[in-house]
């Protein structure tokens, strides 16, 4: 009689649920129809809340956390099988319930934003107390957007492949993606460009561009959907190749604090240096890297007592030492004064003019823009994808953007919402015109 | 041109030397004393019955190689995750993985080695009753601080493994307590273990350790007390008027066989896993050389995954 009545509370609790969502599925803009599809339907709820990639796990969690109901069900009430098995599945199927409720409570804390509602309702909602019914049938509970106003549409302009040179560093980049369980994320696409041997490149971009991801597609470091050439070869495939061609000096000091100076680049010196040169040549170049960037006072002191310049610098030298063919660095200038700065951008300046190719990201680069012959603009799209807005001498960037100052270039492409102007989209379209025409 | 650079053999020095200056710069010369403090305590708690009685040896042999296990897991579980982003550089940069983890290999060896030394000597201090032979040498120091060594090392180089396959330092804590009770769990020590958790405990490195050292403690020829001690407790039963328990205790002491008794009773609790031979601490020491070359060969495998890394 208990369990009738319990069946009873529930099949009326879940109609008048079914109920609530089809009136808020229709609210949001969904389909109401979505409303009455099991499992299906918590997906739909998360877009609902504009948390469409968590909905995504969430929707997968409850599949497994059903498969485990129906199966224990079939177990126990079919086959009649306790032991080991039914154990396991019971244990599973309580962790599974423990993800999905954490899981619930975001996605219903959105849902409450999304209607301007306290937070307190997610209980009820968890609880399955049939509350969305109010949601969905009272005028009073209405969505501050809906599905369809939150839809957004980048630049549609695919620029070309270039050809690639037998000098220089070409690079084709068609995109770069990151996969994950709540699906994928477009992080660069369509990014073209020959740089030729002895020049000196800024690469430039609002905060979230893609200018460091670009950076490690560029070097394999996180490969891309891309063809990256150096001198004519792949740098994805012969890196092995090349790799001492390539110096790359990341943004974050990737060094070992708990180390001396001198050590931590002499051990690089010993890893990148061909075997033919002498010890007294490798001691002596350790000598005049160290002296170069003004490491050879801290040469016996720890790197973890060092400044977050002096790290920096550490960190170039440990690049700099097998005198890289395409030297790359991410904010070699983070934490260095403005003297330092641009003395460093003149040193990597000079390497320039050895034949070399230098591509350096800056977050100042008025303060040295002469000292470099190229720029590439990135900026985020609509979809917060990073596309290039412009790629070639710094001379014509400033009359394809109509200022003469870098930072106002930025400020151009920045998001509104950032304190930019917004024009990431138009620019991108004008600049993939002038390529494809 | 680039095969003119260091090769592997030539590459184990330079991080040889780092990991010996980042042991001294780095605190992790801190596991030493960290390993005594360890082994003090275990032997405050077990140490008076540890090779006197069978209980106490199964007891201790077990609280020992947790010790062991304990301080070999501490040792690397961190060792590459924590710089796993500059091992990733490095690597761009020309480092070979493989002697890098050779080199973490070979510098655990020396950190196990002074652990197990340590144990052995707050051991010794602690007054615990040490036996005088060794089985595969004539001296039970060399034997036992061999199997304290292999044991510490086989369970760092299985969290050297782990901490290959973590991303960060969180992820490779997370796993650590579930290993370290798969081995308490499976070691035998702790359970009676039925048949399919007999097979699990073969591959615990727990069990291959509390066999050497109850091996090395002549763990089947020492007496069994406990069965000694619950007839003293029921000595007071009385069955029709009289006091059979009693008498039996008596007559026993009267006629000084109450060692012969427990040695009686220590016969059914005959364990062949810790035989004290030859051959089966050798096969102990084999399995957990076993451990470490496979666990040293799949962390090379594991990071060699590290290029996939993204940040």
């Amino acid at each position: 009689m208990n369990s009738n009545l319990s069946i009873l509370i529930n099949t009326i609790s879940n109609i008048l649920i079914t109920i609530g969502l089809w009136k808020v599925f229709e609210k949001c803009g969904s389909k109401k129809y979505y409303a009455l599809i099991p499992i299906y339907k918590v997906y739909i709820i998360s877009i609902c809340a504009d948390r469409k990639d968590t909905g995504k796990i969430w929707f997968i969690i409850n599949l497994i956390n059903t498969f485990f109901s129906v199966s224990l069900l079939i177990l126990i009430e079919v086959l009649k099988i306790n032991g080991p098995v039914k154990y396991s599945l019971e244990l599973l199927s309580y962790a599974v319930g423990i993800t999905e409720l954490l899981y619930q409570i975001k996605i219903y804390s959105s849902l409450c934003d999304i209607f301007n509602r306290r937070k307190w309702w997610v209980i009820l909602f968890i609880l399955d107390i049939p509350a969305i019914l109010i949601w969905g049938l009272s005028n009073k509970f209405m969505p501050n957007s809906t599905i369809q106003d939150r839809i957004v549409k980048a630049a549609n302009v695919t620029n070309k492949e270039i050809k690639y040179s037998e000098k220089g560093l070409s690079i084709n980049i068609k995109e770069r993606v990151v996969k994950s369980l709540s699906g994928n994320k477009v992080l660069l696409r369509d990014i073209h460009m020959n740089i030729l041997p002895g020049r000196m490149v800024l690469l430039l971009g609002g905060s979230g561009a893609g200018k460091t991801t670009f950076l490690n597609a560029v070097t394999g470091y996180e490969k891309a959907n891309a063809t990256i050439t150096l001198n004519g070869k792949n740098i994805y495939k012969d890196y092995e190749s090349i790799k001492y061609d390539i110096g790359f000096v990341p943004q974050q000091d990737l060094i070992r604090y708990n180390d001396s100076v001198l050590k931590t680049v002499s051990d690089y010196a010993n890893l990148k240096l061909p075997l033919s040169i002498n010890k007294e040549t490798k001691n002596n170049k350790i000598k005049d890297v160290l002296n170069i960037f003004g490491l050879t006072a801290v040469q016996n002191n720890m790197v973890s007592k060092q400044s977050g310049g002096q790290k920096k610098r550490i960190s170039i030298a440990t690049e700099f030492i097998s005198d890289p063919y395409l030297f790359i660095l991410d904010e070699p200038d983070s934490g260095l004064d403005g003297v330092l700065a641009r003395d460093l951008m003149k040193r990597l300046h000079d390497i320039s003019r050895e034949g070399k190719i230098v591509i350096v990201i800056t977050h100042s680069p008025d303060r040295v823009a002469d000292l470099f012959d190229d720029v590439i603009i990135l900026a985020k799209d609509e979809e917060r994808t990073g596309r290039l807005v412009f790629y070639g001498e710094i001379e014509k960037a400033k009359s394809f953007f109509g200022t003469n100052n870098l930072e106002q270039m930025v400020r151009m492409i920045n998001r509104k919402e950032e304190g930019g102007e917004g024009l990431a989209d138009e620019l991108i379209e004008k600049y993939g015109e002038i390529v494809n025409a | 041109m680039h095969n003119d650079r260091r090769g592997y053999f030539r590459q184990i020095p330079i991080y040889l030397g780092k990991f010996f200056r980042m042991f001294i710069y780095m605190d992790d010369w801190k596991m030493l004393p960290m390993a005594a403090l360890i082994a003090g305590l275990v032997s405050f708690a077990v140490g008076k019955d540890v090779f006197v009685n069978m209980e106490g040896t199964l007891k201790g042999s077990l609280a020992l190689t947790c010790v062991c296990i304990w301080n070999g897991f501490f040792n690397s579980i961190q060792a590459v995750c924590r710089e796993r982003q500059i091992v990733k550089r490095e690597h761009r940069a020309g480092m070979k993985l493989t002697s890098y983890i050779t080199a973490h290999i070979i510098y655990q060896a020396f950190l196990c080695l002074i652990q197990a030394i340590i144990t052995l000597t707050v051991c010794k201090i602690t007054r615990i009753h040490l036996p005088q032979e060794g089985i595969i040498t004539p001296f039970f120091y060399i034997d036992i601080t061999l199997s304290f060594f292999l044991i510490t090392y086989s369970a760092d180089i299985m969290s050297l493994f782990i901490s290959c396959i973590a991303k960060n330092t969180t992820s490779a804590m997370t796993i650590m307590p579930f290993l370290l009770i798969f081995e308490l769990l499976f070691s035998g020590g702790v359970f009676a273990l039925t048949q399919t958790t007999e097979v699990i405990s073969y591959f615990t490195i727990a069990r291959w350790g509390m066999c050497a050292i109850c091996a090395l403690g002549n763990y089947n020829a020492l007496p069994m007390t406990s069965i000694w001690k619950q007839i003293i407790k029921l000595q007071n039963y009385e069955y029709e008027g009289k006091q059979p328990v009693k008498l039996f205790i008596e007559t026993l002491e009267r006629e000084n066989k109450v060692d012969e008794f427990m040695l009686k009773t220590a016969e059914s609790n005959f364990n062949v896993a810790y035989e004290s031979t030859f051959d089966n601490l050798m096969d102990c020491w084999f399995v957990l050389i076993l451990f470490v070359v496979i666990f040293g060969i799949l962390s090379i495998f594991a990071l060699k995954r590290i290029d996939n890394d993204k940040r």
